[in-house]
């Protein structure tokens, strides 16, 4: 693979700049400490955060005590933990971390302390990975900007007046503007995947079931996954394999199920697509998408079939309810899932009417509480998804989304008997500017167009960069999406597709970005 | 926010799925089918109201009552926003109840693999310490949760 060429005002020695592939092997040998690439990344966030403002949270004191571990172990002669000791992690604010705030970007849970750890934390530190922070996201991972986070939005650092996409947009931002190399996103419906797409980076939403979910606070829990965020195809499937696995704490949890994704780069880096079959689905791309969106992944195509794939057309006519039927299942889910915070074991508790008078009853207490501690799009969909489930509805709408689901599942099937992955873009439009659709609930829910098939139908899929939008000169991402359990065969396009997109360009899409002030602070 | 509705529409969307084909039902052909699938309004026993084609809608009644239900005080204000955007998202998810009416023998989804219920050996193990789970109460007494008042005077 080409080696990314690293930016003029950049030196070669800013371990910032490096992969996660690249540093955990330097940490290995010796060339640099697990605390010096730990401060190197502290000192990046301090320069640059206030700006991006992609962390909620930063976890400086641990982290350096995490990276000290490393390092003793290893002067102890101990072999590394794993092929990511060292390596420095931005964790969605999502997912608990035991004794580190965890707020969702929720005003509900502004200070709560979680009591432990969720499975992916205890794996990513059991690895040696180090959790530098918790990222910003919208408000229960609702939303595609992350404006809807009660304590403001991220920031693209390709363009700091733009949204860098949601939910997780604090993670795919600290990736792009060089505050982490790694980070853990989750996907309901493209949270991981749309802002890799719009901040140029990589990120993969599991098979429903590959990763654990226990201790990641539930949004629409037949939805939910978790998953890795990182600048290359590589780095990821590296923190793939770190976090993936039967839990026998999640009941969901698919057992025997450990891709080898990092042998499937390998075989993606050396060997490319030749003789892979690749379905490009008709029904998303065309109106809806972005000229400049369009050109890119046009020319995507055509890199995969120079690079010896087969491509084929493929149609997955009942696509068309996908978006409609997310709207169904997601509110109906979150508002049960979303019944849990009701002030009397944890989190926020309002004890006064706004008059100030004391309330009394429980019931008094619990409505004050969440009508204050929720933002405007939870409170829409809670209400949208009691109404859904209401004795009389429940069959017309949640059943009958649960069915269309079937529907769209068989389209998937149709297709991956004729192509061995489907591609499409993975975001409709690159980064749109902060506040542009913040007032129009239906042109965010757009957003996710491309992203809602594969989340319904539970497979996996992946954003990686396809280049710079000619139109708006922004990143565009190209989705790689697999048949249940066929993780192997997206990390082996993803990587024939960086490797090949590397040799055209002389390096990545990340190292594109442009270069964040950081003087002056 | 009087002229939400304006904004709120997924045309765009609808169209270009609408290019992809003539498989299946489509858009705004399924408006009389619907009238058979979702049955009338039950939410509240106030008059029912409509879309100027027939669906069923929202009324400010509705949204304070379905609040209520969610134990999720809302203000006048935004109780007036969500009538009419949660409207048109109703009217743009009807699509999916005349998809799954068009095809009444399909099984609903809900996990990408089979699974069957899990269950663990019935053996005693640790759980939270009830001090660590009390930490982050809003209020705690003598190792307790203490929280308002759930019964009324009359109960």
């Amino acid at each position: 693979m080409t080696s990314p060429v690293a930016p003029p005002s950049s030196g070669a020695d800013d371990l910032t700049r490096r992969t996660a592939a690249d540093l955990a092997a330097a940490i290995a040998s010796g060339e640099v400490s697990a605390v010096e690439v730990t401060q190197a990344h502290l000192d990046r966030i301090k320069a640059v955060d206030a700006d991006v403002h992609a962390f909620l949270h930063v976890s400086g004191e641990s982290a350096l005590e995490q990276a000290q571990a490393v390092d003793r172990a290893r002067a102890a002669g101990e072999p590394a933990a794993s092929p990511l000791a060292g390596v420095p992690l931005a964790l969605k604010d999502i997912v608990t971390q035991q004794g580190v705030p965890t707020t969702a970007g929720s005003r509900i849970l502004e200070g709560w302390i979680p009591p432990y750890s969720a499975t992916v934390t205890r794996k990513l530190l059991d690895a040696g990975v180090v959790i530098v922070g918790k990222t910003n996201l919208d408000e229960f991972a609702m939303g595609s900007s992350t404006e809807n986070s009660a304590y403001g939005p991220t920031r693209n650092p390709w363009d700091l007046t733009r949204i860098p996409g949601g939910s997780g947009g604090g993670s795919a931002a600290a990736l792009a503007a060089f505050e982490a190399p790694l980070a853990i996103g989750t996907d309901t419906g493209g949270s991981i995947r749309q802002p890799a797409a719009v901040t140029g980076t990589v990120g993969a939403k599991p098979t429903y079931g590959g990763v654990s979910r226990y201790g990641v606070i539930a949004l629409a829990s037949s939805l939910d996954q978790v998953g890795p965020c990182a600048r290359t195809v590589l780095d990821t499937a590296l923190l793939h394999e770190a976090i993936a696995g039967h839990d026998r704490l999640d009941s969901t949890s698919i057992e025997d199920f450990a891709p080898r994704v990092v042998d499937a780069v390998h075989r993606g880096t050396t060997d490319g697509v030749r003789g892979l079959r690749i379905g490009v689905v008709k029904e998303l791309s065309g109106e809806g998408y972005q000229p400049g969106v369009l050109e890119s992944f046009t020319t995507a195509v055509r890199t995969l079939q120079d690079a010896g794939a087969e491509i084929v057309e493929v149609s997955c006519p009942n696509f068309e309810y996908a978006l409609a039927t997310y709207y169904l299942i997601l509110p109906s889910e979150c508002s049960s899932n979303l019944a849990r915070f009701d002030a009397m074991r944890y989190g926020l508790r309002v004890t006064t009417d706004a008059a100030g008078a004391a309330l009394v009853s429980a019931e008094e207490v619990m409505s004050a509480t969440r009508g204050q501690g929720f933002g405007a799009e939870v409170k829409r969909r809670i209400i949208l998804g009691t109404y859904a489930l209401s004795a009389g509805y429940y069959d017309a709408y949640y059943g009958s989304a649960q069915k269309v689901r079937t529907l769209i599942k068989r389209d998937f099937e149709r297709a991956y008997a004729r192509a061995d992955v489907l591609i499409s873009p993975a975001s409709p439009v690159t980064a749109f500017p902060l506040g542009e659709k913040v007032d129009d609930p239906m042109a965010m829910y757009l957003n996710d167009l491309a992203t809602i098939p594969g989340s319904l139908a539970g497979i996996p899929a992946m954003s990686v960069p396809s280049g710079l939008a000619s139109d708006t000169g922004l990143p565009v991402g190209l989705q790689i999406m697999g048949p249940a359990l066929g993780e192997e065969r997206i990390y082996q396009v993803a990587a024939a597709f960086e490797a090949a997109y590397a040799a055209q360009h002389g390096g990545l899409v990340p190292d594109l970005a442009p270069e964040l002030e950081v003087a002056a602070r | 926010m009087a002229d939400t509705r304006r904004g709120l529409d997924w045309s765009a969307a609808r169209t270009w799925v609408r290019s992809g084909g003539p498989s299946g039902i489509r858009g705004r052909e399924l408006r009389p089918a619907l009238a058979s699938v979702i049955p009338g309004r039950i939410v509240s026993s106030s008059s029912p109201g409509s879309t100027s084609d027939g669906h069923p809608t929202l009324t400010a009644a509705d949204v304070t009552h379905l609040a209520r239900l969610a134990r999720l005080e809302i203000t006048a204000t935004e109780r007036d926003v969500y009538v009419d955007q949660l409207s048109v998202i109703l009217d743009s998810v009807a699509v999916v109840s005349a998809a799954a009416a068009a095809e009444p023998d399909i099984e609903p989804t809900s996990h990408a693999v089979p699974l069957i219920n899990v269950y663990r050996d019935d053996v005693v193990r640790a759980g939270l310490d009830r001090d660590a789970a009390l930490a982050a109460a809003p209020a705690a007494q003598d190792g307790r949760f203490r929280v308002p008042q759930i019964l009324g005077e009359e109960q």
